[in-house]
């Protein structure tokens, strides 16, 4: 039996978003390693859950620390809202890992 | 269709037009496996990491493109290697050197009625030898080992691990959900936890989100910027899941993608693409096919393909899955 006070997930202590709130990734593109694809940035999301915290992997990148630890999020997107010539059904979604610092709240 | 200026390079190509998918697993020569596992080794070792790896892939420009999978990972593993001062280029060199010069045996003519048992011999590589990229990993591997940073056991016993032990789990992990509706709440709710306690050993490789097929979703995997995959979970991903096709097109047109694995899905059932992204791993956790109510743990087993916990395949009782072959 598992123990359910336990989760492998770190635990967050200081999410700038919470699950089901409405998100935006950034319109930018800062040269370097980056885990935020090209095709999702500047896109409206829901944040469907938080997946704990890790070491920035933008840093890591180049053999630094990657700390502070920076909170990881899995953000829902419509299809529809991504690709404006999407094909398949409007209930289709598209399913990313973003990093806070990737999101903002829609302006 | 993306923007290509915000595109970071050849890696990122989500959205990409591409064309049709080799569905095809081609499996894995001896190179490649000794390649994956020297660079699973240094990374589980922490010499490096995998971040600093896939940053001197995608440092590679126009060249990601001319390498196959592993020649790229080898490449990179030099660069990071070389970054951090586990040896100089010169130091390098010269191993490439002596590597090439172990090799360099005279090749012997077997007689015409050699055989083995009357079974065809297999050669695993062209006959010529060892290719460049498997010489620069047998020189890292030396220089490691000279370091005493690695051995040549930590080498075999990863490579066994990926021949062996991680390729069925994922299976034994399903039919464990299939058939424990307990145990399925905590698959999907924390799936590491659960899979641990099924004693399986995830060497804190990875943290694993399973997603559920019903009969109103259907779920397929993808990691668009690299290849990330449960591989403590699954072993190796198939050739298709790390070709530029496979990668581009999943993202924008997932429903044709599944065509050509043969799966059509109507309007009714909404399809979630997942893009394995940063830093967690997914499974997809099929439906159980009606009709398989009685049915043995093994028997299962047998009808779960690994294309099936990647979305691409579903169970299916009349005909008998493609088995995992490596």
């Amino acid at each position: 039996m598992v123990n359910s006070n336990f989760s492998s997930y770190t635990p967050v202590l200081n999410n700038l978003f919470s699950i089901g709130d409405q998100v935006e990734t950034y319109q930018s593109a800062p040269p370097g390693h980056r885990r935020t694809p090209a095709y999702i940035r500047g896109k409206r999301g829901v944040i469907e859950r938080i997946c704990g915290t890790f070491r920035n992997p933008e840093e890591l990148a180049y053999g630094f620390d990657g700390l502070p630890m920076r909170v990881l999020y899995r953000v829902t997107f419509k299809q529809v809202d991504v690709w404006s010539d999407y094909s398949g059904s409007n209930q289709d979604t598209l399913e990313l890992e973003i990093y806070e610092h990737w999101l903002k709240h829609p302006s | 269709m993306t923007d290509l200026l915000n595109k970071m390079g050849p890696h990122d190509m989500g959205g990409d037009d591409a064309g049709p998918i080799d569905i095809v697993d081609h499996g894995m020569s001896h190179w490649e496996k000794h390649a994956n596992a020297v660079r699973m080794t240094v990374s589980g070792k922490k010499l490096a990491t995998l971040d600093e790896m896939r940053r001197a892939c995608e440092d590679m420009g126009a060249r990601y493109y001319d390498l196959s999978y592993f020649e790229r990972l080898t490449e990179a593993l030099v660069v990071v290697l070389r970054e951090k001062n586990f040896f100089t280029e010169e130091k390098f060199n010269n191993q490439m050197i002596e590597v090439r010069e172990r090799f360099d045996v005279p090749i012997i003519a077997l007689p015409d009625d050699h055989d083995h048992d009357g079974k065809p011999i297999q050669e695993d590589e062209t006959g010529e030898g060892p290719n460049d990229h498997q010489i620069m990993n047998l020189a890292i591997q030396d220089l490691l080992q000279e370091n005493n940073l690695i051995t040549a056991n930590d080498i075999r016993k990863t490579i066994e691990k990926f021949d062996e032990d991680y390729p069925n789990r994922g299976q034994k992990v399903v039919v464990r959900a299939w058939t424990d509706d307990q145990f399925k709440s905590q698959l999907l709710e924390d799936a590491n936890l659960a899979i641990e306690d099924m004693g399986i050993d995830l060497e804190h490789a990875a943290r694993i989100i399973v997603v559920e097929n019903t009969d109103t979703i259907h779920n397929i995997i993808v990691c668009t910027l690299c290849s990330c995959y449960p591989r403590v979970l699954m072993g190796q991903p198939p050739t298709w899941y790390k070709s530029r096709s496979y990668r581009s097109r999943v993202v924008n047109d997932p429903r044709s993608v599944l065509s050509e694995f043969g799966i059509i899905l109507p309007s009714s059932i909404s399809v979630r693409t997942h893009d394995s992204n940063a830093d967690m791993r997914y499974m997809v956790l099929p439906k159980r096919p009606e009709g398989t109510e009685n049915w043995s743990h093994s028997k299962l087993e047998s009808i779960i393909s690994r294309d099936a916990l990647v979305g691409v395949s579903i169970p299916n009782i009349e005909e008998n899955n493609r088995e995992y072959n490596g």
